[in-house]
């Protein structure tokens, strides 16, 4: 016997002329046994039925009444499919609240593709600056920071030919820059500003 | 179930899934009275499904009450993209299975001749009640997972779709629980059925 056209037909999926075509099908011993696995579905379907006692909402009531009452979930609020245009106003104005105080707390403040910097306290601020060189040997920083002296400032190879160096700065404030790349004097080519270095050359602007 | 009797079963169940949802609202506005209209409405339905799981009554009432008053004090976790019935009943679910885990460590299980129903009654032919309550004592006797889909199915007359959205259990799964447990019951009842 196919097993999963008898299930099909003991769950009432097969139409009726599939049905009689599929009992049509059997033997008359395959006839009997389908017979019987459906009689157990009928007689399952008769079994009494518990019903709850007359008092029932009474006695739940009074039991949910001794429990913690329910608090809206923000999670679920927020995922709301009915969300009003107001609450949704509401709940963007209080995730860019968030997100600028986070930003302000961790003083992460992009300043350029080769600089950034994270605010340490008040007055300082930690600033990283990358270059990409993949075939030198040494790269430095020479800044004003520094009194243009690459030594002060050697920056570390990382992946790729990646060059980088962190160094904590007064915040509120300019500075000039170049890189030194095999004791070249080099600007930085992300740097979104530069002024004339008064050699023929440009230095980087840094604004923290 | 026909096409129009189909219609007019879900045109009534997405009235009470609409009057559920405004009870909810109105619960968790604070109007605690407001949650009676989901006892009422579900009471029933989750006593007898919990009987049904259980296997009595007087438990399967305090366990519908028990999920009831769980269910309140869970309302703000209620995602409104569901049926609420159908939240409501995978509490009682839940509640149902703690329960029998707890009894089932709390007690040894009495182990049940394996032979059949018939093997009992000389006669070898039961009349309808008797063959009801030896249905009832084989589904006591089922694994778990094939008692509780044979009974959803069957007994309270579920389909597929809805036992898998109360479960999370697979509709492929569920078809192979329910014919499983068909043909375990029609083996141990042997003679007694047609």
């Amino acid at each position: 016997m196919d097993e999963r056209r008898l299930r099909s037909w003991l769950d009432g999926e097969l139409g009726d002329d599939a049905a009689e075509a599929f009992l049509a099908s059997l033997s008359d011993a395959e006839r009997r046994e389908a017979r019987a696995l459906a009689e157990i579905s009928a007689v399952a379907a008769r079994l009494p039925k518990a019903e709850a006692a007359a008092d029932f909402t009474a006695r739940t009531m009074a039991r949910v009444r001794t429990r913690r009452p329910p608090r809206r979930s923000l999670w679920v609020w927020l995922r709301a499919p009915a969300l009003s245009p107001f609450a949704a106003f509401c709940g963007a104005l209080l995730v860019a609240a968030g997100a600028f105080a986070v930003a302000e707390w961790r003083g992460a403040v992009a300043l350029h593709g080769s600089a950034s910097a994270g605010r340490v306290g008040h007055r300082e601020v930690v600033t990283r600056l990358a270059y990409r060189a993949p075939l030198a040997r040494t790269v430095a920083v020479a800044a004003d920071f520094n009194g243009w002296k690459p030594e002060a400032a050697a920056m570390r190879r990382g992946e790729n030919g990646l060059w980088t160096v962190e160094i904590p700065l007064p915040a509120g404030r300019r500075y000039e820059y170049m890189f030194v790349v095999d004791g070249r004097w080099v600007t930085d080519p992300d740097a979104p500003a530069s002024v004339d270095d008064g050699f023929g050359g440009r230095n980087a602007l840094l604004q923290l | 179930m026909v096409p129009a009797a189909a219609a007019v079963a879900d045109a009534v169940r997405d009235l009470a899934d609409a009057a559920d949802r405004d009870a909810v609202e109105r619960t968790l506005g604070g109007d605690t009275d407001a949650f009676a209209g989901v006892v009422r409405r579900h009471g029933n339905g989750l006593v007898r499904l919990c009987a049904l799981l259980v296997g009595d009554h007087a438990i399967g009432e305090e366990l519908a009450q028990e999920a009831l008053a769980r269910a309140y004090s869970s309302l703000g976790s209620w995602r409104a993209a569901g049926r609420f019935r159908y939240w409501l009943y995978r509490i009682a679910r839940n509640c149902c299975r703690d329960h029998l885990k707890a009894a089932a460590r709390a007690e040894v299980r009495f182990e049940l001749a394996e032979e059949p129903i018939t093997g009992r009654d000389p006669e070898g032919d039961l009349s309808g009640r008797q063959l009801a309550s030896a249905l009832e004592a084989e589904i006591a006797r089922l694994p778990r997972t094939h008692r509780e889909a044979f009974l959803l199915f069957h007994a309270e007359n579920m389909d597929y779709q809805q036992i898998h959205a109360i479960t999370g259990v697979s509709v492929g799964a569920l078809k192979v629980r329910v014919h499983r447990a068909r043909s375990t019951l029609r083996r141990r009842l042997g003679d007694a059925l047609t």
